[in-house]
């Protein structure tokens, strides 16, 4: 029943002008505590479980200190007072409770008990989950030329000079495109559908997202609203869809 | 210290060693210490074009390989005083240049022999000699025809020039750019036939340091062995003096381009009745 190590606040204490050592110091510690979750508030129970286990192992339980997590208790009317009773006599140390009640919380003061951390055992998720780190977008100021490569890892792509023909850009987010856009754009590569592209003129070779690509075979296959234009280009499904931006 | 100038394109034919010889005659005219070098190992045609081919004895190879000494290489070129031009091999290939004997041999030209300019004619590509040729420049010619694959390949050899020449190695000032688009026929570009001077420079987005029209006196210039700059009467060699004053400085208008707003390019965004 070995548990989580509790971590102490830690104190600082501010340097004193004389050599004089303050009469207390805090420091932060940890320390290792086996946790006894109580199950039931029946106390004769308790006293039976608590016997044979030092039964068992009579070293490792002398003196153990604990931490008694009320969790599980059905109903919260715990004789506290007497349970700490039970396990002191058998040479087992409460130092506190967790997961108490208002009212349990309210009867270990008064025994001089502490509070530990509330380690929910909840099914599903405790925390939000935590958020992938924001990574900074890439911002190239020079011409992407035929046969270059800029890729984004992680990030946006930020294009403020063009990409020619034969040029490659890539992102794993999005791809904002401030100049010619004339080479291959692929956004979303490592498998995210809601990115996007967005270009100032548009005269792509090939777009792609999350791997789902357009050739542009001839650039009067694009619409003419488009073409060398402003344009939005998302997936909708598994199509690649090109809009225009319009500026005014 | 001397400058060097790479005359470069990746697309072969469109005119580099043509403006490598009348760009190195300008300059030289004017008053400067020019010497062109030949980088196209095993095919070198600077000196048929610079018309010294019978007077060639040692070569850029001899020197880089101790054959035989700078000065013994160099040809001085008999119209113009302070013009040299140092020949490539014919037999061997471009695996005989290698990047310190290439330094050396600049340095040399630099520091011992006080050149005040150092035009590098490149090969064609993107391998061993082109890449030789642009390793070590500080600025760089950039020869293009009004045409859909000598702009892709020009653009691919910028992209060279900005990632892997030596001042981008080693993070210095970049390479000066300039274009020069040669071969150009207003007309053609006028019919929407041809790529227009605009419709290149917004591709390759790099200053324009001449345009050369189309010019039968090329063709001349090449059987002769005269640098087409000094025909006096053909448009390309007055084309090819402005484009001179434009590196030294002065301004020029561009006498052989019409300002074309609707080159090819700009058709094919119109709109269409297809």
């Amino acid at each position: 029943m070995a548990d989580l190590p509790f971590l102490s606040p830690i104190l600082e204490t501010r340097r004193r002008p004389s050599a004089e050592q303050a009469p207390v110091v805090f420091k932060g510690s940890s320390f290792t505590l086996t946790i006894a979750h109580i199950t039931t508030s029946d106390l004769d129970r308790i006293t039976r479980e608590l016997t044979d286990k030092t039964a068992q192992a009579p070293s490792f339980f002398q003196d153990i200190p604990l931490v008694l997590d009320l969790q599980s208790l059905e109903s919260s009317s715990l004789d506290l007072d007497t349970l700490i009773k039970v396990f002191r006599a058998q040479r087992m140390n409460p130092l506190g409770v967790r997961n108490a009640t208002p009212e349990q919380q309210a009867a270990a003061r008064s025994i001089g008990l502490s509070f530990f951390a509330t380690g929910r055992r909840e099914e599903g998720r405790l925390t939000p989950p935590v958020a992938e780190p924001r990574v900074k977008p890439r911002v190239s100021t020079q011409p992407i030329r035929s046969g270059q490569q800029v890729y984004a890892p992680g990030g946006d792509l930020v294009l403020l000079g063009m990409v020619n023909s034969g040029a490659e850009a890539l992102a794993d987010g999005n791809i904002h495109s401030y100049a010619p856009l004339r080479g291959r754009a692929l956004a979303g590569i490592k498998g995210d559908k809601e990115v996007h592209i967005f270009t100032y003129c548009l005269e792509a070779e090939l777009l792609s997202i999350a791997g789902a690509y357009r050739v542009i075979e001839d650039i009067r296959d694009l619409p003419i609203e488009v073409r060398g234009k402003p344009a939005h280009i998302y997936l909708s499904g598994d199509r690649i869809m090109i809009d225009p931006i319009c500026l005014f | 210290m001397g400058k060097i100038i790479v005359v470069t394109s990746g697309k072969g034919g469109v005119g580099k060693t043509t403006t490598s010889a009348s760009f190195a005659v300008g300059l030289a005219s004017r008053g400067h210490k020019t010497v062109v070098i030949d980088f196209d190992i095993g095919l070198r045609n600077l000196d048929l074009i610079m018309g010294c081919e019978r007077r060639v004895i040692y070569d850029f190879v001899n020197v880089i390989h101790g054959e035989a000494k700078l000065s013994q290489a160099l040809i001085r070129d008999k119209r113009i005083e302070r013009l040299y031009t140092l020949p490539a091999s014919q037999t061997r290939d471009k695996d005989a240049l290698t990047l310190d004997g290439v330094s050396q041999v600049l340095r040399d030209l630099q520091q011992d022999l006080g050149f005040e300019y150092i035009i590098c004619d490149s090969p064609a590509g993107i391998e061993r000699g082109a890449f030789m040729a642009l390793y070590f420049s500080d600025e760089a010619i950039v020869v293009t025809n009004p045409e859909i694959s000598s702009v892709r390949d020009s653009d691919r050899i910028l992209g060279i020039l900005t990632a892997r020449s030596r001042r981008a190695v080693e993070e210095l000032d970049p390479i000066m750019p300039h274009l020069l688009i040669t071969r150009y026929n207003a007309d053609r570009v006028m019919q929407g036939e041809m790529m227009s001077m605009e419709d290149i420079k917004s591709i390759l987005g790099i200053p324009v340091i001449g345009v050369i029209p189309e010019s039968e006196s090329v063709l001349n210039a090449s059987n002769t062995g005269t640098p087409v700059i000094l025909d006096e009467k053909s448009t390309a060699a007055t084309a090819y003096a402005d484009m001179v004053d434009r590196f030294l400085g002065d301004s020029r208008p561009m006498r052989f381009v019409n300002f074309e707003k609707r080159g090819l390019l700009k058709r094919l965004f119109a709109r269409s009745a297809s």
